[in-house]
């Protein structure tokens, strides 16, 4: 390369940087190299309630993402989360309930079903760079008591055996769903993503059941999608 | 030794011939000389050219010597870091040439300077670069670059030998690298030189060092080579002149003003300097901040050491003169041609006036002329001559008179003369499709520029014309001095009178231009091309349909492109990885290694996108490679030329060479891709709030031309942030990549299925 031509490259450089000249990329067919289809692993991590024994909850989606047009794509969640919950010892006004043994934690198991519209940067193009996704959510999670024992303190030192199991029902939530994060690849097949969600719970807090016993569990229940409602996202994937 | 004997004495006497024989000797080898072609590479390709960077680098990096003191290892190390790059630079700049006539020459010349060290003649490579100022350099790592300006100018073969052996002692005294490091202690105060040494200080610090290095070189240049050959002595101190006015054309020929004047067509006398500026002669001009001694000092130091040396017997010429003088015949020819590359079209129109004295019927030369002509006055027509090399104030020697010509001639004077020279050619080479099409750009020039048609021209010669020699009597007459008219006859006394003044009246007229034609007043094709063209440039002014068509053709307004290409050329990429906070700016092992990593992304997504391509890179070329390295050569400049539109439209005469290029890849278009990471730059936000953020930012830009049309078929330029990762290099690529190869919609033609 000869010498002007250097010099020309590096003052069109900066004066380029200097305008900073917006350019939108332009995409011939969707997708990266051609490829549209996206599989991937996707660990939601959040920060847990009090009341749920570990501080950093993981909610695991795999998700298939289909790339629709240069800036946009489609994505299909489904997850799942095992979170354990020691419950507290006062539940339910005047009846204390608690695990007989310590070491009984209960869990509480959820699946979850999203459907994600994403943007991608208007400088890029799907599935590469920065994106911003919108969507529903529907949370179903069910209290698993199964083999736990517990014990109801009726007061003047009365303990009662209180068995649940087949009592807990399960509960269900819509949430809408906004996303913002960064999608990279790697050696042409594999997608590294990261980025933040925030759920906005469009069902009703409180739980429907009548069952005293089993309220206060609905309500660690509750507590689970609270939490839930920030989460931040990595990501592994594979575009077959 | 009888043979030897002979050929000295044949030299000797060949030495003693006269110049006139010189030229007859050139004149013989002219004939040879006439089917001139641009300089290419030839036979194998050099591994300089070749070998990869890091491994350059290893290998330079291996031989600093361990005992030096750490600092000054590491300092060897980035100049090696640098210099490799550079160099790298340079050889794959495609202005550099390997094998070929004029390098046989120089390294047979090289033979005969270290014939007694055959170590060293195996470590120096020459190549020839092809700048026309007059040069030679020399690297670290043993190789000499010649200038083709310097060859151009050289006198003879002694003055070769005595430059190279000047270089050699550069190379073998790493003088370099020593430079560098040098440079470095006075600099940054380190070592002997403190740091209270004011920057004016430090720039004669260095400049006295690099004397030194100069002088050196001169002295056990001539004591360690150049004095144990049989070279002339006298060619040292001729060879320091020469270098000395290596400012001026190769040769001071007077312009004479008959060369394009015609019986009719005569330049008023004011377009002429009564006097040329006197070529300056100091030797001892200053050269305090100058790398450089000045050549008083340098012919001074060596007069005691060039009495030791017998003179007598030694030879200007060794090897071959006549070689040297065809060699040098090709280095000027080239040279013409780096004039127009250079923009330098007044230096194009001497040296190929010069060249013209010599070869009158050489075809490239005289197409240069008209090239040259026709360059000129599109500036002087769009009043941008000022962008060009023109001024005459600071011309010395007889060039002067021809930049004062151009000064003093108008546009319209400029292309009526470019037009008359083109149709001349033009009829003496009637089926030249190149000449054509400049004779086409000189009636365009006429038409359209200057809006001239042919009843703005005159088409019969003025009433009495006389010859230069009444004609002179006459001026002088006129300007009140008397002439010697005794024993004329009154009827003689009258005419001349008479003849005095019509002359002086054409010579005085200010529309001599519209005598240009007047040769062609009586050739039919002439007058009816020229009305013809007249008409249509006529109906393009009224539609001013040349900037419509502009406007039509600008590439920047398409979005994806569905242009149906099967194969494209691709040229070697270029990338930049720039650290604005680094003293170097480019990152060079960065750059370098993205580089390769950018040629193997085009090839891997070209492969995705099925499109089929050829890539031109030194990279990937083996030392059979010579034809494709030539091609790589002549597309860089072909599109150097492309990106820089001050030709005005008027070419070279390429065509052949670009249908032969587009028979052999079998196809006709060529990309260009490149990417420039620089910062880190402050991120504007995050800094706004005291967060020490930083962030790069990534230019990526595509070019798409094709070579039959010139035109720009596709241009891509994104800016990014972030430092241009390969998943977004390789996404930019593959999409380019499909707007090239895919057809449009609905076309008969098979869309390609994704």
């Amino acid at each position: 390369m000869k010498k002007e031509t250097l010099h020309k490259i590096i003052i069109l450089s900066v004066s380029t940087f200097f305008f900073n000249v917006t350019t939108h990329a332009q995409s011939r067919v969707p997708g990266y190299l051609g490829k549209k289809d996206i599989i991937s692993y996707q660990a939601h991590l959040y920060l847990k309630s009090d009341v749920q024994s570990e501080k950093l909850g993981l909610l695991n989606n795999i998700t298939y993402e289909r790339v629709l047009s240069k800036r946009s794509a489609l994505e299909l969640s489904v997850g799942y989360d095992l979170s354990t919950v020691t419950p507290e010892e006062s539940l339910n006004g005047g009846l204390t309930v608690y695990p007989t043994r310590a070491s009984d934690d209960w869990s509480i198991k959820t699946y979850s079903f999203g459907l994600h519209y994403k943007w991608y940067n208007k400088r890029r193009i799907a599935p590469l760079g920065g994106y911003t996704a919108i969507g529903i959510n529907m949370f179903n999670s069910t209290p698993n008591i199964d083999g736990v024992t517990f014990t109801q303190n009726r007061g003047s030192g009365q303990l009662v055996e209180v068995d649940f199991t087949d009592q807990a029902e399960s509960y269900t939530v819509y949430s809408l769903f906004f996303g913002v994060g960064k999608t990279r690849i790697i050696a042409d097949k594999f997608l590294v993503n990261y980025g933040i969600n925030f759920l906005i719970n469009l069902s009703d807090n409180e739980s429907s059941t009548d069952n005293d016993y089993i309220r206060p569990l609905m309500e660690d229940n509750v507590n689970y999608h609270n939490v839930l409602v920030t989460s931040f996202t990595i990501g592994f994937g594979f575009l077959p | 030794m009888k043979k030897y004997f002979f050929v000295t004495l044949a030299c000797v006497l060949l030495l003693n011939e006269s110049y006139a024989q010189d030229s007859l000797a050139q004149n013989k080898i002219h004939k040879s000389n006439i089917n001139y072609t641009p300089f290419e590479a030839e036979g194998l390709i050099p591994p300089d050219f070749i070998e990869e960077y890091t491994s350059k680098l290893r290998g330079d990096i291996g031989k600093i010597d361990e005992s030096d003191r750490r600092r000054v290892r590491k300092l060897q190390e980035k100049f090696y870091t640098r210099s490799n790059y550079y160099i790298n630079q340079i050889l794959q700049s495609g202005d550099v040439i390997f094998g070929g006539p004029v390098l046989d020459y120089a390294n047979r010349v090289l033979d005969v300077v270290l014939i007694d060290d055959p170590k060293l003649r195996s470590e120096v490579r020459v190549y020839l670069l092809n700048e026309p100022y007059a040069n030679a350099t020399t690297t670290d790592n043993g190789i000499i670059f010649l200038n083709t300006g310097l060859i151009a100018r050289l006198e003879n073969e002694a003055q070769l030998a005595y430059i190279l052996s000047h270089e050699v002692i550069h190379y073998k005294n790493k003088h370099v690298v020593n430079s560098y490091v040098k440079k470095d202690d006075i600099t940054s105060g380190d070592n002997i030189f403190k740091k209270s040494l004011s920057f004016e200080q430090k720039l004669y610090k260095i400049s006295s060092y690099s004397k030194d290095l100069e002088l050196e070189s001169d002295k056990y240049g001539l004591k360690d080579y150049y004095s144990k050959t049989n070279y002339s002595l006298d060619a040292i101190n001729s060879s320091f002149d020469m270098l000395m006015h290596s400012y001026l054309p190769y040769e001071n020929k007077k312009f004479e003003k008959s060369f394009f004047e015609t019986e009719a067509f005569v330049f008023p006398d004011s377009y002429f300097l009564d006097e040329v500026k006197a070529i300056s002669t100091t030797e001892e001009y200053d050269d305090t901040l100058s790398t450089h001694p000045n050549m008083k000092k340098r012919k001074e130091s060596l007069v005691e050491q060039i009495k030791k040396y017998n003179n007598d017997g030694k030879q200007d010429f060794i090897v071959s003169k006549e070689d040297f003088y065809s060699v040098r015949d090709l280095a000027r020819k080239e040279l013409l041609r780096l004039n127009f590359r250079d923009l330098d079209y007044i230096d194009a129109l001497y040296n190929a006036y010069m060249l013209n004295q010599q070869y009158p019927n050489d075809k490239y030369i005289e197409t240069s002329i008209i090239r040259s002509l026709l360059l000129i006055a599109a500036y002087k027509n769009d009043e941008e001559l000022d962008d060009l090399k023109s001024s005459h104030y600071k011309m010395e020697g007889e060039q002067q008179q021809l930049y004062y010509l151009i000064y003093k001639l108008k546009g319209k004077e400029l292309s009526s003369l470019a037009l008359k020279e083109a149709w001349k050619l033009h009829k003496k080479y009637p089926n030249d499709k190149y000449i054509e099409e400049l004779t086409d750009i000189a009636f365009h020039e006429i038409t359209v520029e200057n809006k001239l048609g042919p009843d703005n021209f005159i088409y019969t010669k003025p009433e009495i014309i006389v010859d230069s020699s009444s004609l002179d009597s006459a001026v002088t007459e006129e300007n009140g001095d008397t002439i010697d008219t005794e024993g004329l006859s009154k009827y003689e006394r009258i005419k001349l009178r008479k003849a005095s003044v019509s002359k002086t009246e054409v010579k005085k007229n200010k529309d001599f231009y519209k005598y240009a034609f007047v040769d062609y007043a009586n050739d039919s094709v002439f007058m009816e091309t020229f009305k013809k063209i007249d008409k249509e440039a006529g109906r393009r002014r009224k539609t001013n349909e040349d900037e419509e068509e502009l406007y039509a053709s600008t590439p920047f307004k398409r979005k994806n492109l569905s242009l149906g290409i099967d194969k494209v050329i691709f040229m070697s990429p270029n990338f930049l990885r720039l650290n604005i906070y680094s003293d170097d700016v480019i990152e060079y092992k960065k750059t370098i290694k993205r580089t390769l990593a950018l040629e193997d992304m085009m090839e891997q997504t070209a492969a995705i996108a099925k499109l089929d391509y050829e890539l031109l890179s030194p990279s990937k070329f083996s030392n059979l490679d010579v034809d494709k390295f030539n091609d790589l050569i002549f597309l860089s400049n072909w599109l150097e030329s492309q990106l820089n539109p001050t030709n005005k439209g008027v070419s070279e005469n390429i065509d052949d060479r670009i249908n032969e290029i587009i028979e052999t890849y079998d196809t006709k278009y060529i990309a260009w891709a490149g990417q420039i990471t620089s910062g880190p730059y402050p991120d504007g936000l995050l800094f706004a709030f005291g967060i020490p953020a930083y962030t790069h930012y990534t230019q990526y830009y595509f070019f798409l031309f094709n070579l039959e049309t010139k035109e720009i078929e596709m241009l891509e330029f994104y800016n990014n942030r972030g430092k241009g990762r390969n998943d977004f290099v390789k996404s930019r690529l593959y999409n380019t990549f499909l707007q090239i190869k895919l057809k449009k919609k609905g076309s008969n033609e098979f869309e390609y299925n994704y």
